[in-house]
């Protein structure tokens, strides 16, 4: 249920003692790519946008119910025509008193929140509309 | 006490279960991976879910994810079914820390019968036979391990106690090469499964595999439904199954079947369950208890006219067994074969779309399957794509007609173990009964 950027250190300490050169791990919600030995070699991505203005989605990384609002602040966490950062924050997933945060993949703008006011999703759900950058 | 049922598991099996939870009246929850979103049981769910991707690893082996499902969708209780987490006793205690239920024995029962030592001594506190052997681990002494084995008689196995699946085991037929033997599984064992604890027991060399199917409710109360016979079996895996297993004395089934029963009362045992055997020469020979719904469970449902699923969730929800030994009758005979995706010769799996279905049909025919024409079989998760299973009043007339039913099954698109069947089908020795564990490999040996 977390980002998988959260796993890095762990990732990294796996590949360090297995004695890989490079661990590279795909998903619908990204790639990430670890290459021992170059201080600059730690990437995380969403998969590369294809050139133009393709549209993408923000997906759901697990089950719960959609808040795109924090439950004790009143402004949505994103709008349409909103910037936003790769990692920022696009919405909540409510299980329980849990509240994980789901993140874009890459710096975009926002088009539009697809997912219903705190309906269930699921994994790979589509919840944010955007357009990335570049 | 809870109407909504998480079904934590896919393929025929989370249907079974889902029909049994709808009879019941219960509601259910499809938790599904992103290779099961055409799956019938997640079309008739109330609720539907995906909780990963395909890898079981992060959808049906992950216990946090499935966890959290069930918190997010109000579902009071988790079904298993069998494979993935049904035998995780770290995932019964979680289920059961979530103030969920978990719909089988509690995660003390399924650890003490995950453990094979531990399992064996409450066995035998219970009066089910067990195999002649050590008991506990083999001391270093080459002395006493000597004399352990022939007191036990050889024939003798060396088992791993962190072995299975055939893993670990070596035979030894005579004194003079018991500490050689002995040395060789201790150095595998330690480097394999990092536990270099030896055990020995009597080597069966012909034996067949006869199990007892049982149902309890934790409240003192158990029942056992009759045997069945799974010795067809390739690489430990189950080909065909048949239910009463042929051929045995009622009595002396009465009697390790009473003792199994004996054994669920005494371990608090709760939900459908079954003790697995070894049977040569008249006598039976405890080797594990699976502690959940099995795979051929039809069989005996055919035979026993019971639910053998509905009765789990029945009792998961804290309703006494009404059942009483006495109301237990088998009548007739039953057959499943197990129709997987894989190559009929080399056995490799063989996931792919299937483009046509004919599923058989007439008096005594049934068919569990989650596929038909259009499925795709997804290449993440074991081969099992359908279970035809037939009931008649005779064991001869089970194999009628289970011969016409197989003849009747076309499945095309994918490469299936239907020849496979019709070839068991076609062997007298196999039509006669009563064949043991070798017999299936023995069989393809002699055709290659």
């Amino acid at each position: 249920m977390t980002s998988p950027l959260a796993h890095i250190p762990d990732l990294a300490a796996w590949l360090a003692a297995s004695g890989l050169a490079e661990l590279e791990l795909r998903g619908p919600a990204g790639h990430v790519r670890l290459v021992r030995g170059r201080a600059d070699a730690v990437t995380a991505a969403a998969p590369a946008p294809p050139a133009g203005p393709a549209r993408d989605v923000v997906r759901s990384p697990g089950v719960g119910h959609f808040l795109s609002a924090h439950p004790l602040r009143p402004e949505p966490l994103v709008g349409p025509g909103d910037r936003i950062a790769a990692g920022q924050p696009v919405g909540l997933l409510r299980v329980g008193d849990l509240l994980v945060i789901v993140t874009a993949p890459v710096a975009a703008t926002v088009i539009r929140v697809v997912a219903q006011e705190a309906a269930l999703v699921g994994y790979g759900d589509s919840l944010v509309e955007i357009q990335p950058e570049g | 006490m809870f109407d909504t049922v998480l079904i934590a598991n896919r393929g025929e099996i989370a249907l079974r279960i889902q029909r049994a939870c709808r009879t019941l009246g219960l509601r259910t929850v499809a938790a599904y991976s992103q290779a099961d979103r055409e799956a019938p049981h997640v079309r008739h769910a109330d609720i539907a879910v995906c909780i990963g991707p395909a890898a079981a690893g992060r959808s049906y082996l992950d216990a946090t994810a499935i966890l959290l499902a069930a918190q997010a969708t109000g579902a009071g209780a988790i079904h298993p079914g069998y494979g993935f987490l049904s035998e995780n006793a770290d995932f019964a205690a979680r289920v059961a820390e979530a103030g969920l239920v978990f719909i089988g024995p509690d995660a003390a029962c399924i650890h003490t019968m995950g453990d094979k030592v531990a399992a064996k001594a409450a066995m035998r506190a219970a009066g089910v036979p067990c195999v002649p052997g050590s008991d506990g681990a083999l001391p270093d002494e080459p002395e006493a391990v000597r004399r352990i084995a022939a007191e036990t008689g050889y024939p003798v196995l060396l088992k791993a106690a962190g072995g299975g699946g055939g893993r670990g085991m070596r035979v030894v037929r005579e004194e003079g090469a018991l500490l050689e033997a002995l040395a060789l599984v201790r150095e595998e064992a330690r480097r394999a499964f990092g536990n270099p604890a030896i055990y020995v027991e009597a080597y069966l060399p012909t034996p067949r595999h006869v199990e007892i199917q049982v149902l309890a409710d934790g409240q003192g109360n158990a029942v056992w439904l009759g045997t069945r016979d799974c010795s067809l079996q390739r690489r430990h895996q189950k080909v065909l199954e048949e239910a009463p297993a042929p051929g045995l004395d009622p009595a002396s089934v009465a009697e390790v079947g009473d003792a199994c029963a004996e054994a669920c009362r005494r371990i608090g045992y709760r939900g459908a369950g079954t003790f697995e055997f070894l049977y040569e020469d008249g006598r039976f020979y405890f080797i594990e208890m699976n502690t959940r719904v099995q795979v051929e469970h039809p069989v005996t449902e055919m035979v026993t006219g019971l639910d053998i699923v509905a009765g789990g969730i029945r009792v998961a929800r804290g309703e006494p067994l009404s059942l009483r030994q006495s109301d237990i009758v088998t009548r007739g005979h039953a057959f499943e074969c197990r129709i997987n995706a894989e190559d009929p010769v080399t056995f490799a799996p063989a996931p792919g779309r299937i483009a046509r279905f004919d599923v058989p049909g007439g008096p005594g025919v049934r068919v569990d399957s989650h596929a038909g024409a259009g499925t795709v079989v997804p290449p993440h998760y074991d081969s099992l794509i359908a279970k035809l299973i037939v009931h008649a009043p005779t064991r001869g007339e089970a194999l009628a007609r289970l011969r016409v039913a197989l003849s009747e099954t076309r499945i095309e698109g994918i490469a299936t173990n239907l020849p496979l069947h019709a070839r068991i089908l076609a062997d007298a020795v196999f039509a006669a009964g009563g064949v043991d564990i070798h017999h299936l490999e023995a069989m393809l040996g002699r055709a290659a």
